[in-house]
């Protein structure tokens, strides 16, 4: 690809961020016009929807690139985030912490940090055998956390019942992570991304060719995994488990650029935020005044563009 | 149709719809799988039929010492049958583990009454199940005086938003129950227009919806905080927000009629 169209591509991904942005922050019960907004209008656009829509753009920024990463580190185009369990111990934190704790919002964000590293911890453990051990770790691993989420599920008292529930569905409406901080989050796991990206594309080639181009690859596994767990933990935190985007916006962005990852990992990180952004939108109008789960919308929106795009290339 | 064939038919419908009723015989051995079921059985003076609950049958305070069979999830079919039950009464057949009871010989009736009309029905019919027909003719006849009276004052037309869960935020549609008796109660739920029980909706649309009346079911709840919540976002001269006992409102029982009185007084409240 020649400088000139990634260029190109650059400023389309940044126009096309900036108009959605602008057309979910438009978007509700009613139409409003961001740049002429005054008295209730203002506050509904800029203290419900922006709030809103910046979670969803850093969760969904957070949760592709996390996905970008396992994907490489564990060379196998299913992983996402979710793959190593670190989602699991997060919900069984929270589910945890809404049990014995008393009920205020903080505390099953509290609950579900607590969780996620211990989550990572554990993970943390098979870092330095192969992708293989690391999976297979990784997948037993998330069966026992789900079994402790079943458990504390079952024990759960009915009135908290629907909260676990909706926590576990996803909602970025809601996140006790202040925005300016979770911003900052998304800057600079995106930075990191963008500092270890030479080293991931050689990784992709191969082990050996890897420790042959001089690269320590059981330290670069161990800060990839400590990197992408962290990154999992913060989006769960932010605004519980929203499946799919971790998934296929890391090989959306490989499909549209190439593999290399100075690349594919600054847009992963603007798709999944736009992909999350709108999914959120449309979550919040299509059946307005009610509501649907963010996670749901994901899905529909995101899987047929990418095997639409799969069967193109294909071809 | 003169009148004695109507009796007959009448009768031969009632006959239709509760086998087991025609025996002369009365269930004594009961077990009450639903809250509302243990507060009708009470209420009819079927306190001593009942053998068995499941964990929310709280009321009134002797049913608490009834001996457990289960919980919202399931019922325990061992721990059930141990009580040598011959009647259950659950608010749905889907209940898991009802099959079983009713394979073991246990007859089985559902209440799932939707509206004051099915409460009554049902108070009637378990007072013929266990034999205390009178008691329930009475309750219902005292019930009915009472919704009448409900019903003649129902002229509030406050703009009510109900607010089930603050997070996230719940509230009632138009198939839920509670919205049936907000308008019973002489209210307007902003969200009556909804085809869902109990639909999620965002801040936003409360907003647009623009409610003078929030009626909070308290479960563990602050209801300043709701309070300056809400005006916060409604308006302070706007909104007016009060709290009611959600065991009065969301169990359609015997107190139900209670719950309705209750509500009832919130709005008519004057308006400041």
């Amino acid at each position: 690809m020649t400088q000139h169209r990634a260029l190109l591509v650059w400023a389309i991904v940044l126009a096309v961020s900036a108009g959605f942005f602008l057309l979910c922050l438009a978007m509700g019960e009613q139409w409003i016009n961001p740049l002429h907004a005054s008295g209730q209008d203002a506050m509904i656009l800029w203290e419900l929807r922006l709030p809103r829509l910046l979670t969803a753009f850093a969760v969904g920024g957070l949760l592709a690139l996390a996905g970008a990463w396992f994907q490489v580190l564990l060379g196998n185009p299913l992983a996402e985030p979710y793959v190593l369990g670190v989602a699991g111990s997060a919900s069984a934190g929270a589910v945890a912490a809404l049990m014995w704790l008393p009920d205020t919002t903080w505390v099953m964000s509290a609950g579900a940090f607590v969780g996620a590293w211990l989550g990572i911890v554990c993970v943390m453990f098979f870092a330095r055998s192969g992708p293989d051990k690391m999976l297979l770790a990784g997948v037993v691993l998330a069966a026992f956390w789900s079994a402790m989420l079943g458990l504390l599920l079952a024990l759960l008292p009915e009135q908290t019942l629907f909260r676990a529930f909706s926590w576990m569905m996803g909602d970025v409406s809601g996140s006790d992570i202040p925005v300016p901080l979770l911003l900052a989050i998304w800057g600079g796991a995106l930075l990191c991304g963008c500092l270890l990206s030479r080293s991931l594309d050689i990784l992709l080639l191969g082990e050996r060719h890897a420790e042959a181009l001089g690269i320590d690859v059981q330290r670069l596994r161990q800060q990839l995994l400590f990197l992408a767990s962290t990154v999992t933990a913060l989006a769960v935190t932010a605004a519980g488990t929203i499946g799919f985007v971790g998934l296929v916006v890391p090989h959306f962005m490989r499909l549209l650029l190439g593999s290399l990852h100075h690349r594919v990992l600054p847009a992963a990180a603007m798709g999944g935020g736009i992909l999350l952004m709108l999914a959120d939108t449309i979550a919040r109008t299509m059946i307005a005044p009610a509501e649907l789960p963010v996670g749901i919308l994901t899905a529909i929106i995101g899987v047929p563009v990418f095997l639409f795009l799969l069967l193109r290339r294909r071809s | 149709m003169n009148l004695p064939r109507r009796i007959i038919l009448a009768l031969l419908w009632l006959c239709m719809l509760l086998p087991g009723v025609s025996h002369a015989e009365h269930y004594s051995r009961i077990l009450a799988l639903s809250p509302h079921v243990c507060e009708m059985l009470y209420a009819i003076g079927a306190a001593s039929r009942v053998v068995g609950a499941v964990s929310y049958c709280d009321y009134p305070a002797d049913a608490r010492a009834l001996p457990r069979v289960g919980s919202y999830k399931g019922i325990r079919v061992e721990a059930a049958l141990r009580l040598k039950p011959d009647l259950a009464i659950a608010s749905s057949e889907h209940v898991k583990g009802l099959m079983q009871l009713k394979k073991a010989g246990v007859n089985i009736v559902i209440s799932n009454p939707r509206r004051f009309e099915d409460i009554f029905h049902d108070m009637l019919t378990l007072g013929a199940l266990t034999g205390h027909q009178q008691e329930a003719a009475t309750l219902v006849r005292q019930q009915r005086k009472r919704l009448n009276r409900i019903r003649q004052h129902a002229s509030s037309q406050r703009r009510v938003f109900y607010e089930l869960w603050p997070d996230p935020l719940l509230t009632v549609g138009k198939s839920g129950f509670i919205n049936t008796l907000i308008s019973e109660a002489g209210g307007h739920n902003v969200f009556a227009h909804i085809p869902l029980e109990t639909p999620r909706v965002n801040i936003e649309a409360v907003i647009k919806a623009r409610p003078d009346m929030i009626i909070i079911p308290l479960e563990k709840r602050n209801i300043q905080q709701r309070q300056r919540f809400w005006n916060k976002w409604l308006g302070k001269q706007h909104v007016h927000v009060a709290g009611v006992d959600p065991d009065l409102l969301h169990r359609p029982g015997p107190r139900l009629i209670d719950g309705l009185e209750i509500l009832q007084r919130i709005l008519n409240q004057p308006q400041p």
